[in-house]
């Protein structure tokens, strides 16, 4: 004679899988995102009248050995912002970034990834997202998104309202997979120097695939 | 409430829940490993999305093992023409042959239920719920829970036996 609960129990697989986090924080990001957009888009219907403010964008490149820098300007509130790279490149376990954003700073890595905020960021947790770059390698689809050809390497760009996601097919002799990055809204990047950025990240030999 | 406190709050639910949404998931799907990881991904983000409000319930597990009853029933419900078909993909490389083929008949048997009865089944004998809990779960009253559970039961034990014998609950 058998218990239900313990056929149950059986049936119902393993009581430890692993699994990524990350990969379920970032799907809800995405969501909450979409959300945000179609309420700001209903609210906007509303106030069809109101004025929109325009935003010029400028883009200063350096000489080909030195860094790059990318401004924005918004004619909205006169608000200035940008990155600039240091040929400097560091180590994150087993990440490897060719080029190091001025003002930003890892603030944890892990097999699965990286995350970097900026220096002095408020919110130090590791695993808190909101306002930082993630760095992510798992084994998923690229993604959809506009493709886009960097030295005959492609790219995936999805764009929301407080992220864009940009990913990539690890390098030939790298850990077979993808990497992407999260970049968020609002601090300064442009989708070139993201591209850039991520042209930049090796994927080692110690990185393990997030799940999910 | 700041959006790192709802990242870093959701992180540790997902760390210490998701496992158990996931084994629940796979029996509610009767093992159809696929649909229960969907199951949980489209909960998990539910979940995100409303965090405030599931913080403001008090219950987050509860909140989850609600949302993913229902992400289930509304999917199948979708989904009633395609006939739920047992699976082989029952991923537990570490169990014993025979633990395996054990979970694989069960699993089995649970695809033969209705969606909502395999619901019952997993909330009241998986969850160990009370009929009211699982009635206020699923949105019906408790007699449908009870009418529903023994109709389940007999045709699990129909479709076990003589493999599997249930014993009285």
């Amino acid at each position: 004679m058998n218990d239900l609960n313990t056929l149950l129990e059986r049936a119902a697989g393993p009581a430890t899988t692993p699994f990524d986090p990350m990969a379920d924080l970032t799907r809800g990001h995405r969501a909450l995102s979409r959300t945000r957009g179609r309420r700001s888009a209903m609210g906007l219907l509303g106030v069809a009248a109101a004025g929109v403010a325009s935003v010029g964008v400028v883009r200063f490149t350096g000489p080909d050995d030195g860094p790059s820098q990318a401004v924005e300007r918004s004619g909205g509130n006169g608000r200035q912002t940008g990155i600039s790279f240091l040929a400097q490149p560091f180590v994150a376990g087993p990440y490897t970034f060719d080029q190091t954003p001025a003002g930003w700073e890892v603030q944890g890595s892990y097999p699965e990834g990286v995350t970097i905020a900026p220096v002095g960021f408020p919110d130090q947790q590791r695993f808190s997202f909101v306002g930082k770059l993630v760095i992510m390698f798992d084994g998923n689809p690229l993604g959809g998104g506009d493709e886009v050809d960097v030295d005959g390497r492609a790219f995936m760009v999805s764009e929301s309202d407080d992220y864009t996601t940009i990913s990539t097919r690890t390098a030939a002799g790298e850990p077979a997979g993808v990497v992407r990055i999260q970049y968020p809204s609002g601090t300064g990047w442009t989708r070139d120097t993201m591209l850039e950025f991520l042209s930049g990240v090796h994927v080692g030999a110690g990185a393990q695939q997030g799940l999910g | 409430m700041r959006a790192s406190q709802r990242d870093t709050e959701f992180i540790e639910f997902v760390t210490a829940q998701r496992t158990a949404l996931l084994r629940m998931a796979r029996l509610l799907t009767a093992g159809e490993e696929a649909s229960a990881e969907d199951l949980v991904q489209t909960t998990l983000t539910r979940l995100y999305v409303h965090w405030p409000r599931v913080r403001r319930a008090g219950n987050p597990v509860g909140y989850a093992r609600t949302t993913l009853t229902h992400v289930f029933v509304d999917e199948r419900r979708r989904a009633y023409s395609r006939r739920e078909t047992p699976t082989d993909e029952v991923r537990d490389g570490s169990a014993p042959e025979a633990d395996r083929d054990l979970a694989h008949t069960v699993l089995a048997a649970l695809a033969t239920l209705a969606p909502r009865q395999r619901a019952v089944v997993v909330l009241r004998h998986f969850l160990d719920l009370d009929i009211a809990e699982t009635a206020r779960i699923l949105g019906c009253s408790t007699g449908t829970v009870k009418s529903q559970n023994a109709k389940a039961l007999e045709r699990l034990r129909t479709t076990l036996e003589p493999t599997v014998t249930l014993s009285t609950p």
